[in-house]
């Protein structure tokens, strides 16, 4: 655990000297970090009308002034990995924007299916996911922004089972709140430091839900199961890291300690910290014109 | 610091621009920004609702049963483990016809070992050959939960129907699991429910409406027989019979009877009935295959016989 923890402060602590050098190096580059171009992710900002923001992991165009509309990338290539496709869809309306105070609404929308065939039986996995934000943002000074918001992520798993002759369909479902705050420090037009905390304090109970039929159909019978799952409750990361921002491009970069959070990937979900072994981290390249 | 001209009434921007440390915001002008600033309230309103209907209603998923009928069940079933009342002969008066017709109602009808029989199917389909709760190939150690089971009722046909047919009626049983075991009491309600009522030779058509609950008295698993098991039944509805309405409130035990070597017999049972008096007290009248008769109440057991219309016990007979 503290050796996990020292690798953890060493990167922190690396990326800290890589942006303050950077932030020293001056730069005649025009509008990064400003009043106009302002962060978007983990924010209340969105995208002015016919703006794009094309991402490692999301791709966004302004619609309308502070209404984006955005995909992710990871839910395609899963698709294109698993040869079905997965769409997803954001919107992100900033409806709010008056002096230091922003305020955004969010809705997404994540299906995909994911199959497997073993011998003669094949199983079908087609998941939902539908996260809700609300996010607030509020310039402190021409330096430092704060940024609140919440996401309710509501998770289904549909699931239809071939076994030999007879065929089981069943359903998962679970729904998780997630709350953030994030500190943001523009050391200069290239440099933002940012200091996010995520923390999910609740989280549904899962439920499994299965459908039998008896001979002729007659009688049906549904199975609900309270799953015991992994304890996502109090779930939570803390992550130090700093957003470059150029001409035209970006990135963010931020390693901390906690669990993992994959919203930044398209999924708003939680991964229990040991999967990285505490590193929580946080990562995009994106352009921005 | 410019101020713009407003095209709408709800427009927005009107408010002087904020100010800016390198890049001042240029909010536009005309009805098209109007509209899109409209657009986008709208928008924000749908969001906002959206939103707080899923933070305030974040009661998440959660098992989706059937609540089972305010019938105060548990407290009714402990009564027949210490029945309270005095039974007089007077009482046995009153309430002897109703002993009858229960007894009767039972003993001819397959209609509760129809209900046994949907558990032995939810027993067959939820558990593997280890006793774990299974579903399409999952296992489950020991879970909480619940079944909810859906059927159709046999008829009055002679024999059952080869297809299930909606006009028989249907039958709906709730189950909650409770570490992987189905509990002891079950409910569910019966619409327009045909079963035929055997009369000798003859056959009448019967259905009931209501509710049901039943008791058994252990959690049931994997390997419980079911049909071994003694089970309470509480009624709560109507009966048809041949197109005559009776209303039914019972509570009773019914226990299939088997041999030494484990095997039913036929036709044997033993029925229990609680029998309810005004005054809030209970006693038990029991029909046995084998045994005969009994009534227990607060003193005791004694030995009875409905078409004499006595019984008889260590204190004495008594006879209505």
């Amino acid at each position: 655990m503290r050796g996990q923890l020292r690798n953890v402060l060493l990167v922190a602590v690396l990326v800290a000297v890589a942006g303050g050098g950077t932030a020293l190096v001056p730069n005649s580059a025009s509008a990064y970090h400003s009043y106009n171009v302002r962060l978007l992710d983990g924010t209340a900002d969105s995208l002015k009308r016919r703006q794009f923001r094309l991402g490692l992991f999301k791709l966004s165009y302004g619609v309308f002034d502070f209404f984006q509309v955005s995909t992710y990338t990871a839910p395609w290539l899963l698709g294109v990995v698993l040869e079905d496709l997965a769409p997803n869809i954001e919107f992100k309306s900033t409806f709010f924007r008056r002096g230091r105070l922003s305020l955004s609404g969010s809705l997404g929308f994540i299906t995909g299916t994911v199959e497997q065939v073993v011998g003669l039986d094949t199983s079908r996995f087609r998941y939902y996911v539908v996260p809700v934000s609300l996010a607030s943002s509020v310039r402190v000074n021409r330096m430092v922004s704060t940024h609140l918001g919440g996401t309710y992520t509501a998770v289904q798993g549909d699931a239809n089972t071939g076994l030999g002759s007879s065929e089981v369909g069943g359903s998962a479902v679970v729904d998780l709140l997630q709350l953030w705050g994030m500190v943001e420090w523009r050391i200069s037009k290239v440099v933002a430091f940012t200091f996010t905390v995520r923390w999910t304090p609740w989280v549904s109970d899962t439920i499994v839900r299965g459908k039998f039929e008896g001979e002729l159909g007659n009688p049906e019978i549904g199975v609900q199961i309270e799953l015991e799952f992994v304890d996502l409750t109090n779930a939570f990361a803390a992550i130090p890291g700093f957003v470059f921002s150029w001409e035209r491009a970006n990135i963010r970069l931020g390693v901390g300690y906690g669990d993992l959070f994959t919203g930044f990937v398209g999924f708003p979900l939680v991964v229990p910290r040991d999967f990285l072994k505490g590193v929580a981290p946080e990562f995009d390249v994106f352009v921005r014109f | 610091m410019r101020r713009m001209a407003c095209a709408c009434k709800t427009c927005t921007q009107c408010s002087p621009a904020p100010r800016t440390y390198d890049g001042e915001w240029n909010p536009g002008d005309g009805a098209l920004r109007c509209r899109i600033v409209n657009l986008l309230s709208s928008f924000a309103k749908v969001s906002a609702l959206a939103a707080l209907f899923g933070l305030s209603g974040a009661c998440g998923p959660s098992l989706d049963l059937p609540p089972p009928p305010d019938v105060n069940a548990e407290e009714r079933i402990a009564l027949f483990r210490a029945p309270d009342a005095v039974v007089l002969p007077d009482i046995m008066a009153d309430v002897a016809d109703s002993i009858a017709e229960i007894h009767w109602e039972v003993e001819r009808s397959s209609f509760y070992e129809e209900i046994l029989d949907l558990v032995v199917d939810v027993q067959d389909e939820i558990y593997d050959e280890n006793g774990n709760v299974n579903l399409g190939g999952t296992t489950f150690g020991s879970p909480n939960g619940g079944v909810t089971v859906d059927y159709i009722c046999e008829g009055w046909e002679d024999p059952a129907p080869a297809e299930p047919e909606p006009a028989n009626g249907s039958m709906t049983l709730t189950m909650r699991l409770t570490a992987g075991q189905i509990a002891p009491l079950m409910w569910g309600t019966l619409d327009d429910c045909k079963y035929p009522l055997q009369l000798g030779p003859l056959r009448a058509d019967a259905l009931y409406r209501g509710s049901i609950v039943m008791y058994f008295e252990e959690p049931v698993s994997a390997t419980t027989n079911v049909y071994a098991s003694p089970v309470t039944f509480i009624t709560q509805g109507t009966i048809v019979v041949d197109g005559n309405e009776f209303p039914i409130e019972e509570l009773f035990r019914v226990t299939l009877l088997f041999d030494e070597e484990g095997n039913r017999i036929v036709g044997a049972f033993r029925l229990d009935i609680l029998v309810e008096l005004a005054d809030g007290t209970a006693f038990v009248y029991s029909f046995d295959t084998q045994l005969g008769q009994q009534l227990i109440d607060a003193t005791g057991t004694l030995r009875c016989n409905l078409e004499d219309r006595e019984c008889a016990g260590n204190s004495g007979t008594f006879s209505w």
